[in-house]
């Protein structure tokens, strides 16, 4: 146990490095903020634009880029700073709302179709941040089993436990590092697009223009595969086609 | 081929029915008599085909139908004299093939017009003979050698008045004639061709103007002229491509006009009036009108009259198309050429999120009214648009193609709250001023209230985007994800290791304990020895107390060790019992019994110091005698 706690403790103390970098990015982040609230948003896009270069992690920046997207009425831009924010901080509540309302914003924007429930389950219990619980959980678990068994061997007291623990235990155990396992999945890839174009033709094979709809700006899609410069994407109403690659901003860039 | 047969066939039956207003049914047979391996054609034709509400579906018993139904639909023109009259036609055709030998019916067929009048078709009677005959003998023609145009003469006019004077001779004639279908049945009329009619017969096409603009009403008339008595039928429509059209009206029962064209007065039947627009820049062409029919032809050789067969065609007109000026104005132009109004009205100004609202736009006026594009409604944000259901009508046909085209915009409203609507405009090019004119509609208001659907609005939405945060920021908020990190799985060994080392320890101190268990056994005596030995120095002090406490200890001690009974469980009772187990006498067990009293008693109950020594020396005896006995 004593072991367990002192392992927490240097997982915890884990402090990124600050270097000469963040510095160049918190000028650069000091001067978009002066000039968003001089309401002069081109100056304040291209300062937080600058300063991503020199901190790309950041999720303050990525919202603060967002809003002065959102004033300058470039929705596209906007929603996908909102977006790359969440998948840094799941937790940014401001940025939740925020995207929201830019969501509501999008003139004829897709209505979004909710998923069946056990799938929305699946997303809830494997939310990037649930990673680490889900790996705590399974580990307590497995001390637990462990304990159990102890008790089994060397105390030989058979009465107290019935013969299901020994399997519906691994069992759990094995759930929770799957929950764990996605949720990592989830928090190190998005596969989320944002559509920047106004009216992006979305097409029902890669290279034809017929059959097309037209997707308004804003719009997050769901990214599947690519083919050349074009890609397969899931629309918020779970209608799907192919798109092309420039139309499209990656939440999370391409490697 | 057979089907081009028929068809030429079945205008030999409307001589027959000139007078008629009722709708009729006429079965024919392609052939009366047939081998079983032929197959002939049965064709159903009725006239005035727009009277009729029902049509019964005719029956082929010992027949198989091969082909059909066959549709065409037409419409005959037919010139005797000053009478001319439409008659639109279908034909039904059949293609059947007997099962069997033998003469068959083919039964009549019956239709219902709107009032419930029954019309009966003839009943065919078809002789069904084995094999195959051979083909139908092509019939002899008597006018092989005609000239259509020997006696016509200096003056065609005269020509015509004559021929007019003997039409009642020549209709009868036909009508007896058609009166044995069979004697018709292939019957070919000698050709005669365009040049030949000449100035007598022809198909014009007249425009009002050979220059327009997109857009810009063309009226296209095509017209028979004719000097001679005929009837025709038009086989091609001019296709009028580049152009969208909208035909006249033309009167049903309308009789030829007398008209003059260079010089020479003509009867004139107009086969189509269209207003045109054109839709695209350059010389566009009225491509040409197509007739055939059979004209009566009189001379000298002929003084009843002669048929022949002709095709004619108009002369294909070139329109030549400028396009509509660009400029700033034409921004958002609708594509409406002409002259229009706009009225636009909502159905609902104050409505809930549940419902929906109506925003009608109709555009009424003269012109390329069909082509008018739906106007962009610029609506804020929170309202919803569907797509416009459009609704158009032409209403007037006199000169000029007049109309409206109808928009019918749904709201959806999303999020409540006062929305304006701004003015709507309309763009349209006026060719009176030949410029382009925006229409605007008036602004709207629509005051909307939460409905309640509460899935639309669920979440509320802050009326505006939280600011920017400010002061301190994280470069990074990377997160450490454990399930990647080999310390993680590390921990998992903690346990596995930790019950495997419990469980060596474990073992480890069992075998131990049993050491030492043995050691106390062997070291008992020793203990008891040096107890016994501090016994003595309290005897020599006469310290009663603590002499009693150390043979008390002495005893207890020994008996815990050497018997293996831990302290706890240690009593008079569980060491007797013990002892009498290891087969001790009753005698030592009473003794050690008496011992173990004597010090209760001397420690708890004070007075009895005379026996400290026999004490001492039964303990050292009793102590001897367990060892002695004890020993392993």
């Amino acid at each position: 146990m004593k072991s367990l706690v002192m392992f927490l403790g240097i997982l915890l103390s884990a402090i990124a490095t600050w270097g000469n970098t963040a510095q160049h990015a918190l000028v650069l982040w000091q001067s978009g903020n002066r000039a968003y609230q001089h309401k002069q948003f081109d100056i304040a896009i291209q300062n937080y634009e600058q300063a991503l270069v020199f901190a790309p992690q950041s999720a303050s920046i990525h919202y603060n880029l967002g809003n002065a997207y959102f004033r300058a009425n470039r929705l596209g831009p906007a929603m996908l700073q909102y977006q790359k924010c969440l998948f840094l901080a799941p937790q940014y509540e401001q940025a939740k709302n925020n995207l929201a309302l830019a969501l509501a914003r999008i003139p004829n924007g897709i209505k979004a179709i909710p998923d069946i429930f056990f799938v929305r389950w699946w997303h809830v219990l494997t939310q990037s941040n649930t990673s680490n619980t889900w790996a705590m959980i399974s580990l307590v678990l497995f001390v637990g089993y462990i304990i159990i068994l102890w008790q089994r061997l060397i105390k030989k007291k058979e009465e107290h436990f019935p013969q299901a623990i020994w399997i519906i235990t691994p069992l759990l155990n094995i759930l929770f590092i799957t929950l764990a396992y996605s949720a990592a999945y989830n928090k190190s890839n998005s596969k989320l697009a944002v559509v920047l174009q106004q009216n992006a033709a979305c097409t029902t094979s890669p290279n034809v223009f017929q059959g097309q709809s037209l997707i308004p700006e804003g719009t997050t899609v769901k990214v599947a595969q690519q083919k050349a410069n074009w890609i397969y994407v899931t629309l918020p109403d779970h209608k799907e086609g192919w798109m092309q690659i420039n139309v499209l901003g990656f939440v999370q860039s391409t490697k | 081929m057979k089907r081009i047969i028929l068809f030429c066939y079945s205008f030999f039956l409307f001589l027959n029915t000139i007078a008629a207003q009722d709708f009729i049914i006429r079965a024919e047979a392609s052939a009366q008599v047939m081998g079983v391996e032929d197959q002939i054609w049965i064709s159903y034709t009725i006239e005035n085909v727009n009277k009729i509400q029902f049509l019964q579906n005719p029956q082929f018993p010992n027949f198989k139908v091969v082909d059909g139904p066959q549709k065409s639909r037409g419409e005959s023109i037919q010139f005797s004299g000053n009478q001319g009259i439409r008659i639109p036609f279908l034909t039904i055709t059949y293609v059947i093939q007997a099962t069997k030998t033998g003469t068959f019916v083919i039964p009549a067929i019956t239709g219902k017009d709107a009032t419930g009048n029954t019309v009966q078709s003839n009943a065919i009677s078809i002789k069904v003979v084995n094999g195959s005959l051979a083909r139908q003998q092509q019939s002899n023609d008597p006018w092989a050698d005609f000239d259509p145009w020997a006696d016509m003469g200096q003056d065609p006019m005269a020509a015509f008045m004559q021929q007019q004077a003997r039409l009642e001779q020549m209709m009868q004639q036909m009508m007896q004639q058609s009166q044995s279908p069979q004697a018709n049945a292939g019957q070919q009329l000698p050709e005669i061709t365009e040049k030949e009619l000449g100035k007598n017969l022809f198909v014009r096409v007249s425009v009002d103007k050979s220059k327009a603009k997109i857009g810009e009403q063309i009226t296209a008339t095509y017209k028979i002229y004719s000097r001679l008595n005929m009837q025709a039928q038009i086989s091609k429509l001019p296709s009028l491509n580049g152009f969208w059209t909208q035909d006249f009206e033309l009167a049903p029962n309308a009789k030829p006009q007398l008209e003059t064209f260079n010089g020479i007065q003509y009867n004139t039947f107009t086969l189509k009036k269209s207003a045109l627009f054109p839709q695209q820049k350059g010389k566009l062409i009225l491509d040409a009108a197509e007739i055939r029919g059979i004209a009566q032809i009189v001379n000298r050789n002929y003084p009843f009259g002669k048929e022949v067969q002709f095709k004619l065609s108009s002369t294909p007109q070139t329109i030549e198309v400028e396009a509509l000026p660009s400029n700033t104005q034409a921004k958002g132009f609708s594509g409406g050429v002409g002259q229009f109004t706009m009225q636009c009205s909502i159905d609902k100004a104050s409505l809930t999120t549940d419902e929906a609202s109506n925003i009608t736009i109709k555009i009424t006026g003269s012109g390329n009214i069909k082509l008018i594009q739906a106007p962009i409604l610029n609506l804020p944000n929170g309202l919803d648009i569907f797509e416009p259901i459009i609704e158009d009508s032409i209403t007037g046909r006199s000169t000029l193609i007049s109309g409206y085209k109808q928009f019918s915009y749904a709201l959806a409203p999303r999020i409540p709250g006062d929305y304006d609507i701004p003015p709507i405009p309309f763009v349209y090019y006026n060719l009176n001023t030949k410029s382009y004119v925006t229409l605007y509609s008036q602004a709207f208001k629509i005051h909307v209230q939460q409905g309640k659907n509460e899935i639309n609005n669920s979440v509320q939405l802050p009326k505006d985007i939280h600011d920017i945060q400010t002061g301190k920021f994280l470069a990074s908020t990377n997160q450490n994800l454990w399930i990647y990190h080999w310390l993680y799985w590390a921990a998992y060994l903690v346990p596995i290791v930790s019950l495997i080392g419990f469980y060596i320890w474990r073992k480890k101190q069992l075998v131990l304990a049993q050491n030492t268990s043995l050691l106390k056994h062997k070291q008992a005596n020793k203990i008891a020895t040096r107890r016994l030995k501090t016994a003595k120095t309290y005897l020599d002090n006469q310290d009663q107390k603590a002499f009693y406490e150390a043979i008390s200890k002495a005893i207890w001690l020994y008996l815990s060790d050497k018997l293996n009974i831990p302290l706890a469980q240690l009593s008079k009772e569980t060491a007797l019992e013990v002892l009498i187990q290891r087969g001790f006498s009753a005698a030592l067990c009473t003794q050690m019994l008496t011992l173990v009293e004597d010090c209760a008693i001397a420690l708890y109950a004070s007075g009895h110091a005379q026996q400290m020594n026999e004490t001492y020396f039964a303990t050292s005896t009793l102590i001897a005698t367990l060892e002695e006995n004890l020993k392993k």
